[in-house]
Formats: structure tokens, C-alpha cells, sequence
């Protein structure tokens, strides 16, 4: 038990909080943070601050108050999974406006240490580099660690991580149909270099291996590019009743991927 | 996104266009209703209890939400956005191609 925790107990005990318990998990941070910030919006939504205002989706005071909860989860959990997910968790909380008062870059500081020193070979940090979650004032900071994690680790989700990091403009903007034809060339020589190091290894939040990830990707750089017949889609509505994407045809359509989430 | 698609749907229900959706909530008889709150009347593929890992965005490599797709009346891929590209953007692109769909009906069908 260390100094940080027992003072964070001691202010927790004065304020009578179930965020005490020991079986606090950062599921229920995360969990507790987003019911925090529809809260928050729906205040704005109902008082709108002042023409010119704009209000951060948390005070600092708020994200301290998630951040100490993690750091209790840390302080116990040696060793185990949600030891690592406390100090990620950590960083994404301090990330969140964007700016961040000395408290939560302290607490940045401190849990980037923690991870990119103890977690370089863990298949976890993939996507911890791929997006290093920071406060604006310290993304450089973030960096240089993810360039640290890189001379040192060994792990192929890792290595794979960073291949992939450096595709992400072109994949952008492929994606937004911005590469001319000789850009998409090169990136297709590219995602073939990557299936072919790194085919088994999983793409980071996406749940498939590269060798998936890069076949579907040359497949929408070669028949989802300006110009090309919309692949067809049949499948149902949302009332179970199907029909075609074809069926649309003589008109122009307006095709958007969307969730109410 | 769905007050401006709410004013497209209303501002060309008289012309060739259509806005079809593929919805990736995974949950869908828990959000049908905030659908009806929201007025979203517009037909959408259902991209099924996987959610955002769904078959149809899996098919069209779809990395964010939303993507945006504008195909003209041939059902060719004419624009494609990821993320809302603004009002003013969608409205010029959509105009242009509804246009263009008005005029290819309007052309009088004889041999090829």
C-alpha cells in the first residue's frame, strides 16, 4: 500500500464515495466517465454557454476524480490485466479536453512511464501506439516513448503496430478517395509488404489479421475507388424487410453508414 | 447529421434521390424507438447483431461513422466521405448529381 493510495483513501473517506470498494474496475470507470459525459452534454444542450464558449466535455476537477479511481485499480492489481488497462485508461482520461491543468499532466506522466517502460512486449501496447492517448501539451512526449517502445520491444503485434502507423495518412485519404492513381499504387506495394511480415497479427481495434485487413483494403482500393458500379448490397431493413441497394438505380443516392449508438 | 438528412429527404422527395442508410447499431430493438423520436424515416440496410463489425461495412472496408457514399443514377461511385463533409458540401454534391439524374430521365429512350 503506498502513500498515493492511502491519501486517496483518506479523501475518499471523508467523502463517503462508493468508488472506494474494493472491487472497483476500470469497466465501471469507463462506465461511470460516459454516463459523466451525457450528463454534462445534455446540461449544455438544456443552458448553452455563452456565443463564443465552449465548454470542455469534463472539468479537470472531474477527470481528476476518474483518474484517482484508476490509480487505486493500479496501485492493487500488480500483475494482472487491469493493471495495464488502469494506466491506459488513465491516459485516455487525461486526454479528453485536449488541454490539461499540471494535476492531470502529473498524472500523464506518470502512467506513460509505467506503461511504456513495463509493457513494451505486451501485445496490448499495439494499440497503445498506434494511438497514444495525450493531453495536447504532451504529445510529443508521447511519441518519443512510442519511439523508445520501438527499439526496444520484440513483440511482432508491436512491430506490426508501428508498420501500420506510418500507412495511416494514405489510408485516410484513400479512404476519402484523395490518392491519385499513382499514390494508390504505392500503398498497395505497401499493405502487401505489411500481409506479407506481419499476416497473422491483429490490427489493432479492428479485430482482424493483417492479411484480412490488407486483402479488404486492396479489394476497396480496386472497387470502391470514384468511378467504379457500387458493389451491390442485398440484405434487410430495419423492419426484416429486404431489398437492394440496385433497387435505387435512375436515382442519386446518398449511401450513409451510421449508428444511433 | 440526421436534422440536415431529415431537410434532404424533405427538400427532394420529388426528385430522383434517395438517402439509404446502413445502420451498425448492434441493439436494434432498443434503438427503433430513439429512431421514431429522431424522425429518421429514410430505408436502411440493417448491418446486423455484430454491430459495427457488421457484413455490409466489413464489405465496403468501412473504418469510421459515419462514411458517406454519393452514387449517381448508374450507381456508380461518384464522392465518398469519412465523416459529415458539412451541410453546404453534401448539398452542392447531392444537387449536382440529382441533375444529372433529371436530365438522363428526361432524355427520350430510342435505340441504342
Amino acid at each position: 500500500m503506498n502513500a498515493r493510495w492511502l491519501s486517496a483513501c483518506l479523501l475518499l473517506a471523508g467523502g463517503g464515495s462508493a468508488a472506494a470498494q474494493e472491487d472497483d474496475t476500470v469497466k465501471a470507470v469507463r462506465s461511470d466517465f460516459h454516463a459523466l459525459l451525457n450528463a454534462n452534454a445534455a446540461k449544455q444542450r438544456k443552458s448553452p454557454p455563452a456565443a463564443g464558449v465552449s465548454l470542455p466535455p469534463a472539468s479537470d476537477a472531474e477527470l481528476l476524480g476518474f483518474v484517482d479511481r484508476c490509480w487505486r485499480i493500479y496501485d492493487r492489481s500488480e500483475g494482472e490485466p487491469a493493471e495495464f488497462d488502469a494506466l491506459t485508461e488513465i491516459l485516455a482520461l487525461t486526454a479528453t479536453n485536449g488541454a490539461a491543468g499540471p494535476r492531470l499532466e502529473e498524472s500523464w506522466r506518470n502512467a506513460a512511464e509505467r506503461l511504456f517502460t513495463g509493457f513494451a512486449d505486451d501485445d496490448r501496447m499495439a494499440g497503445v501506439v498506434l494511438r497514444p492517448p495525450a493531453p495536447t501539451s504532451l504529445a510529443k512526449q508521447a511519441n518519443a516513448w512510442c519511439e523508445d517502445v520501438r527499439g526496444r520491444t520484440r513483440n511482432p503485434e508491436v512491430l506490426a503496430a508501428f508498420e501500420f502507423k506510418a500507412l495511416q495518412d494514405d489510408l485516410s485519404r484513400n479512404s476519402q478517395g484523395q490518392l491519385d492513381e499513382a499514390r494508390e499504387q504505392a500503398l498497395v506495394a505497401k499493405l502487401r509488404q505489411l500481409a506479407a511480415r506481419f499476416g497473422p497479427q491483429t490490427v489493432p481495434f479492428r479485430n482482424v489479421t493483417y492479411a484480412e485487413f490488407v486483402k479488404n483494403t486492396i479489394y476497396s482500393i480496386e472497387h470502391l475507388k470514384i468511378g467504379a458500379v457500387a458493389p451491390e448490397i442485398a440484405a434487410e431493413d430495419l423492419d426484416g424487410v429486404p431489398f437492394k441497394l440496385s433497387d435505387y438505380r435512375g436515382k442519386a443516392v446518398l449511401l450513409d453508414f451510421w449508428g444511433y449508438w | 447529421m440526421f436534422p440536415h438528412e431529415r431537410s434532404l429527404v424533405e427538400r427532394l422527395k420529388d426528385q430522383p434521390f434517395a438517402l439509404i442508410g446502413v445502420n451498425s447499431d448492434s441493439d436494434l430493438a432498443a434503438m427503433k424507438p430513439k429512431f421514431r423520436d429522431e424522425k429518421i424515416t429514410w430505408r436502411s440496410f440493417w448491418n446486423g447483431p455484430e454491430g459495427t463489425s457488421g457484413p455490409i461495412s466489413a464489405a465496403w472496408n468501412v473504418s469510421g461513422w459515419p462514411t458517406l457514399y454519393l452514387l449517381d443514377h448508374e450507381g456508380r461511385i461518384r464522392q465518398k466521405y469519412l465523416g459529415n463533409p458539412g451541410d453546404a458540401v453534401l448539398d452542392r454534391e447531392i444537387d449536382a448529381l440529382v441533375a444529372e439524374a433529371s436530365r438522363a430521365a428526361a432524355r427520350p429512350a430510342g435505340p441504342e
